[in-house]
């Protein structure tokens, strides 16, 4: 079997290859208003929901002792 | 002759090559006709090249004859396809983004250095984004035990493929617990090595402070070897390399995560977990129950710092490519997009005292045990799973015992533990940073006293 994608020129390497078949934009069903294709409009009922999730989460780590607790970025040795 | 690959593993495929019974382009061309039969069933490889694949054999034939080659020789990996391999398409799963790489990632690299055989490239969720090895692009990766199932994900091609024969070994990466949750619904060795061991250069990000790359394997040794040429120099001369290891635990400390257990999981992973404990106890380790501090935030921490990461990492393309993406990928990234800077940092800043309070729990254990997964393979269109008689959603039922030890940036083996109705299930086994070989070696040591599937 040989590759499912179309493969474009070796040797380019951050072109981006036109989307195989199966790919959502060959199915001739442009999603795009459903997506909330523009990035900038308002924000969909179930990215809201995640959203407001997500915030309650962060409630509850509020109430943790981080007093003195820096952020886990970087290397930091095992305590 | 033609290998029997079914019952091939690393290490006895590189004795039959160093001895010359067997060649590395026949290896290579059994492993190609096993992808021409079973691929379009199982769905393992986005891409296979079979003329590249075949060059690489006859080269490490060569190196064979005239000793020269490096410790893979010959053997035949897939590589999960968020990692770069230079002159095969990396589309990370998903269906309009697309690089033609012109060099290996480094893992990659260091396996070809080793005489690796690169046969494809292995199906993934979306940008990795997932855990259950469905693809709406490329379709759905089928678990070989039962292909009517998830096989796991997001390293579900490499998974697959090693298990069914259509590679000996894969190279995945896990963020969340997508080499352990495939390795543990397909019955595989895989490893998470400690964070940063293995660099993720060439690997397409998901979420950079968990992300690491791994292999899969057929066997604790086959698995060694693979980390060893993946890690390099970094993994430490010390320590279990393969081979025999040591049955004799004594002294050793060995931790029980029973939380786990006790939060839902199907009651034969949980007794085959405790049976695993009084194995390990019979070799003379001592066992000890042990608790995570805070597991109830866990889900949040990661949640927070996994969607506001990848959020960043998808911020330069996702406004041209939003139709293209998987919805449920799509709300994740803009869930990640809302959140503040500083809602960001209080994650850090949980999951750092997480790592303080664990590092204190568990001083004094050499090793930590627990179920990889709570459930056995779901159907493919499954959206819930009954745990321990609660209904709950797929994602979470699998991700549930692999979240807390990867905000930890410590090292995971997970090795096949049992099965139920013929679906395999796993056992992690974990400890401090840097404690790779000793962990492999446990792992090794169960695996050879159980009488199941070492050497």
């Amino acid at each position: 079997m040989g590759s499912r994608h179309t493969i474009a020129r070796m040797g380019d390497a951050d072109r981006v290859v036109e989307p195989g078949p199966g790919s959502l934009s060959d199915s001739g069903d442009d999603d795009r208003d459903e997506h909330n294709g523009d990035g900038a409009g308002a924000r969909r009922p179930e990215v809201s929901a995640l959203v407001a999730k997500l915030q309650d989460g962060v409630d509850g780590l509020r109430a943790l002792p981080l007093e003195g607790v820096p952020p886990a970025l970087g290397d930091r040795p095992w305590p | 002759m033609s290998p029997d690959l079914a019952g091939f593993t690393i290490a006895t495929a590189t004795k039959e090559l160093a001895a010359r019974r067997l060649w590395a382009v026949e290896l290579v061309e059994e492993t190609l006709a096993t992808v021409d039969r079973d691929n379009e069933r199982l769905n393992a490889y986005l891409h296979v090249d079979r003329e590249g694949a075949l060059a690489a054999a006859r080269r490490a034939d060569a190196a064979l004859d005239d000793g020269s080659a490096g410790p893979l020789a010959g053997i035949p990996i897939c590589v999960k396809d968020v990692i770069h391999v230079a002159g095969m398409p990396t589309t990370a799963g998903s269906s309009g983004w697309s690089r033609l790489p012109t060099a290996d990632a480094v893992a990659v690299a260091r396996l070809r250095e080793a005489g690796a055989v690169i046969i494809g490239k292995g199906n993934t969720n979306e940008f990795a984004f997932g855990i259950d090895g469905r693809n709406p692009h490329w379709g759905d990766c089928r678990n070989p035990c039962d292909p009517t199932r998830i096989s796991g994900g997001s390293s579900a091609g490499p998974a697959c493929a090693t298990r069914a024969g259509l590679a000996l070994g894969g190279l995945g990466t896990d963020t969340s617990g997508s080499l352990r949750v495939p390795a543990s619904l397909c019955g595989l060795v895989a490893v998470r090595p400690t964070h940063g061991l293995v660099p993720t250069a060439g690997v397409v990000p998901l979420a950079w402070s968990y992300d690491t790359v791994g292999p899969l394997a057929r066997t604790v040794a086959d698995a060694a070897l693979l980390l060893e040429v993946i890690a390099g120099p970094a993994l430490g001369p010390a320590g279990y390399a393969g081979g025999d290891p040591a049955l004799d635990l004594r002294g050793r400390i060995v931790g029980l995560l029973t939380q786990f257990i006790e939060a839902g999981c199907d009651p034969e992973i949980a007794a085959s977990t405790h049976a695993a404990a009084a194995l390990l106890e019979s070799l003379g380790a001592k066992v000890r129950p042990v608790e995570l501090p805070r597991l109830e935030h866990i889900d949040t921490i990661h949640t927070l710092i996994q969607f506001a990461e990848a959020a960043a990492v998808h911020r330069r393309w996702i406004d041209d490519q939003r139709p293209r993406y998987e919805p449920a990928v799509l709300d994740r990234l803009e869930a990640g997009a809302a959140l503040s800077a500083t809602d960001y940092l209080e994650a850090q800043r949980a999951r750092e005292l997480f790592r303080v309070e664990t590092a204190r729990a568990i001083d004094g254990v050499d090793a930590l045990i627990a179920p990889a997964t709570p459930i056995v393979a779901p159907p493919l269109d499954a959206d819930t799973v009954d745990v321990d008689g609660r209904q709950v959603l797929v994602r979470t039922a699998l991700l549930s015992f692999t979240l807390a030890l990867s905000q930890l940036g410590i090292p995971v083996v997970a090795i096949p533990l049992g099965e139920t109705a013929g679906l395999p299930f796993g056992l992690q086994i974990t400890g401090r940073p840097g404690t790779e070989r000793s962990l492999l070696a446990l792992a090794a040591a169960y695996r050879r006293a159980a009488g199941v599937g070492e050497p």
